[in-house]
């Protein structure tokens, strides 16, 4: 049993108990330990005085706070588990008040021995105060059999105990507390006392680490909770954003087209009053410029309107809502070539030089005649042709610009749309950064009480276990 | 209805009232075929014979556009606008870079570019290649250039023909070819000095206008700078060797005389003026850049 219940004590982590536990078997396999308890503190060494000395027979003192409503000190109780009875002694003239059968309480709860028993002391000042101290005494034990609980019997029951004397009932009383196995009996007490006393504190340690542990759940519950509203609220951003983006840049398709018909209606009005070749020089950086421009205008206009009906909806957060002016180019515009007119020209001279170079002098000079003769006359063209081929091919540009901005603008609103639908994303990932530090704490903790808790819990059941076992023999 | 500047009014902010003066920056004389009355007849001529080797070339090319080459049409239309002229046609093909050039007449230039020479280039490079290449255009030279090029057999303009006629073509046109040369050695050197300047005005970056020059004697994106180009040809030139008189009958001036051309220029006060830059207390003036750009033009 005594390896039994160091094992048990050990093995829940309860060192104190363990070695408190190793001190009582020494003690309880010395001397006859009997411990003495005593209100008054005279009353208690008068008592010791007067108590039987015989060899194998310590008497020990313990004392208990009564001003604290008998509370068992820890070393009074360390004591107490050490002894292998219990006499409790109270006086004859003001015999077991409330405060003492409250001490007779706490001593049996405090894992006093169960070989106990109430004496009565200083019988002989009774003698003094009273007129019939024969009655008095009677009433007093009488009234003492009343009062004592069943499992605290009163030594001298007969009313024998002589003044002076301390041997008679304590005596008879000694004589059997020696007839048992005092020390085998006291530790089947101590034993199962100790491990209900550490059984008892480990699970009201269970109970916190438990409650501590519901409580770190319950912020990180908090933490996954404001995770989940970053992300529902990067969302929402996303989700109105897309939207207004879109609509606005459908209108911004609207207004684009509507302004190249414009400009492209506009453009013989324009080529009309210039030189063909200044107007052939300057027609594409014109479109650059004037597209560039409008560009540049609208998209100005586009984000205003976008974080404007942004705001309406009370998202004031967006900073991605701008696109880049697109690069625009026009192509190269062309005038008229004159086709006919130079390869009459080429054909003419080209002729005339073979032939020349031929020796045929004058078929030679008839053909450089004629050369001259078509170039002159081919060159009455008015520059009219010139003009409308460049407003034909501002026009092919216009139009190819207009391609390239639709183009680009909603490759800008793809990769807008893929930017902001990873929002929500961003949000909590923001948030978990932002809280990692927070939440990895919390974590470590939870970790830590969680592996507190699963100990306790095993160290519990090992006692309770040991325990119901030790009972059971 | 929108409002915008109008074509006129954009065409004012250019500064120049006819497109058919010279620009200041100009170092090549004028040739005189305006006063010859031959201009417009020779260009109706050089305009069919330049287009059929356009075709020719484009049957391996592409047209430059904002779709195809995006990058370097942004830079074409970038060179184009500083120097006031339209947006040239331009082919590219991968072509010798040797044959790259401005070709037609002055009105109707497109550009022959080679991919060899824009790829692995950087902006400014790019700048300075295409903004030479307009500069012919700008300084009126294309059709001289082209002329040029045709009589002495220069930048492949001649090889349809060479191929329909064969060597009967040689016949006329090899002594022809020789005189021309040596006729308008000193206007084509001066043509080219001309067309750097202009490029240098588009990237406004010395070393890229360096670095151009150098890939495109060397054939390859230079690993040295000009700086370094020079020093090391001051080492080792000797200025006795007789190499030096067969730039009389090269196709362009040699690169380190283009180069130290371009320095006086970069550090002239007339650059500083078309760079709208207030010109450094010891720039070169006028005179004195013409006066040492045509010390670099002598040869010999």
């Amino acid at each position: 049993m005594e390896r039994t219940v160091q094992q048990l004590l050990e093995s829940a982590g309860d060192l104190a108990g363990a070695f408190l536990w190793r001190r009582v078997c020494r003690d309880l396999q010395g001397p006859l330990r009997i411990g003495v308890v005593a209100r008054d503190p005279d009353a208690g060494r008068r008592l010791m005085a007067r108590l039987p000395q015989r060899d194998g027979l310590e008497w020990l003192p313990i004392h208990l706070d009564f001003e604290e409503e008998a509370a068992v000190s820890l070393g009074s109780q360390d004591r107490l588990l050490g002894v292998h009875a219990l006499l409790f002694a109270t006086p004859m003239t003001a015999a077991l008040g409330t405060t003492e059968r409250n001490a007779l309480s706490a001593l049996a709860a405090a894992g006093g021995p169960g070989f106990r028993a109430v004496t009565l002391v200083d019988a002989e000042l009774l003698d003094e105060m009273s007129d019939d101290p024969a009655k008095e005494r009677e009433m007093v034990v009488s009234r003492l059999r009343e009062l004592l609980p069943p499992d605290w019997p009163l030594i001298d029951d007969s009313g024998t105990v002589p003044a002076g004397s301390g041997d008679s009932g304590v005596g008879g009383w000694l004589d059997s507390l020696a007839a048992t196995d005092p020390a085998r009996v006291r530790q089947a007490e101590v034993g199962p006392f100790l491990l209900s006393e550490s059984a008892e504190r480990i699970a009201e340690s269970l109970d916190a680490g438990k409650a501590r542990l519901h409580e770190v759940d319950a912020l990180l519950a908090k933490e996954d909770a404001a995770l989940a509203e970053a992300r529902r609220k990067g969302q929402r951003v996303a989700a109105h954003t897309l939207a207004v983006i879109r609509r606005q840049t459908e209108q911004l398709d609207l207004d684009l087209r509507q302004f190249l018909r414009d400009l492209e209606a506009d453009l013989p009005a324009q080529i009309r009053e210039m030189d063909v070749v200044q107007a052939r020089r300057t027609l594409p950086h014109w479109l650059a410029h004037v597209v560039e421009g409008w560009m540049s205008d609208r998209l100005a206009k586009w984000r205003n309107d976008v974080l404007a009906e942004l705001s309406d909806i009370d998202i004031e957060e967006v900073v991605r809502a701008e696109l880049l002016v697109p690069a625009l180019q026009p192509a190269p515009v062309k005038g008229e070539a004159h086709w006919g007119r130079r390869l009459g020209t080429t054909a003419a001279f080209g002729g005339a030089a073979a032939l020349l170079a031929l020796g045929l002098w004058i078929p030679g000079l008839v053909a450089l005649a004629s050369g001259v003769a078509w170039s002159a006359f081919a060159n009455g063209e008015t520059d009219e042709a010139s003009r409308q081929k460049l407003v034909a091919t501002a026009r092919a540009a216009l139009r190819q610009m207009g391609t390239d901005a639709q183009r680009l603008l909603k490759d800008q609103i793809d990769q807008l749309s893929e930017d902001l639908e990873q929002l929500a994303d961003e949000g909590e990932e923001a948030e978990r950064t932002a809280r990692a530090t927070l939440r990895s704490d919390l974590e470590e903790r939870r970790r830590q009480h969680a592996g507190m808790v699963d100990e306790l819990q095993r160290a519990h059941s090992r006692l309770t276990d040991g325990l119901a076992a030790l009972e059971a023999r | 209805m929108t409002t915008y500047v109008s074509l006129s009014d954009f065409a004012e902010t250019w500064h120049r009232d006819d497109p058919r003066d010279v620009p200041p920056w100009v170092v090549a004389a004028h040739l005189p075929l305006d006063q010859l009355g031959v201009r417009e007849r020779l260009e109706d001529i050089l305009d069919t014979v330049t287009a059929l080797q356009r075709a020719d070339w484009l049957e391996d090319g592409v047209y430059i556009g904002p779709t195809a080459l995006g990058d370097t049409y942004k830079e074409l239309l970038h060179c184009s606008r500083r120097l006031h002229i339209a947006v040239p046609p331009a082919v590219a093909a991968g072509a010798p870079m040797s044959m790259q050039g401005a070709f037609g007449t002055d009105g109707r230039a497109f550009l022959y570019l080679s991919t060899f020479f824009l790829s692995g280039t950087s902006e400014s490079v790019k700048q300075f290649q295409l903004g030479r290449l307009c500069g012919h255009i700008a300084a009126r030279q294309v059709t001289a250039n082209s002329l040029y090029a045709m009589v002495v057999d220069q930048n492949g303009l001649r090889s349809v023909a060479r191929r329909a006629v064969g060597p009967l073509l040689e016949v006329f046109m090899a002594p022809l070819s020789l005189g021309v040369r040596l006729a308008l050695s000193h206007w084509h050197r001066a043509a080219e000095m001309t067309a750097d300047r202009a490029g240098l005005l588009c990237s406004r970056d010395m070393d890229a206008a360096g670095k151009a020059l150098l890939k495109l004697t060397m054939g390859v994106n230079p690993t040295i700078s000009h700086q370094e180009y020079l020093d090391q040809l001051k080492r080792v030139h000797e200025s006795s060797s007789p190499g030096r008189w067969a730039e009389l009958m090269s196709a362009r001036p040699w690169t380190h005389k283009r180069l130290k051309a371009l320095e006086l220029f970069a550090d002239s006060a007339m650059y500083a003026r078309l760079t709208d830059r207030e010109p450094a207390a010891d720039a070169l003036s006028d005179e004195d850049l013409a006066a040492r750009t045509n010390t670099l033009l002598g040869v010999g």
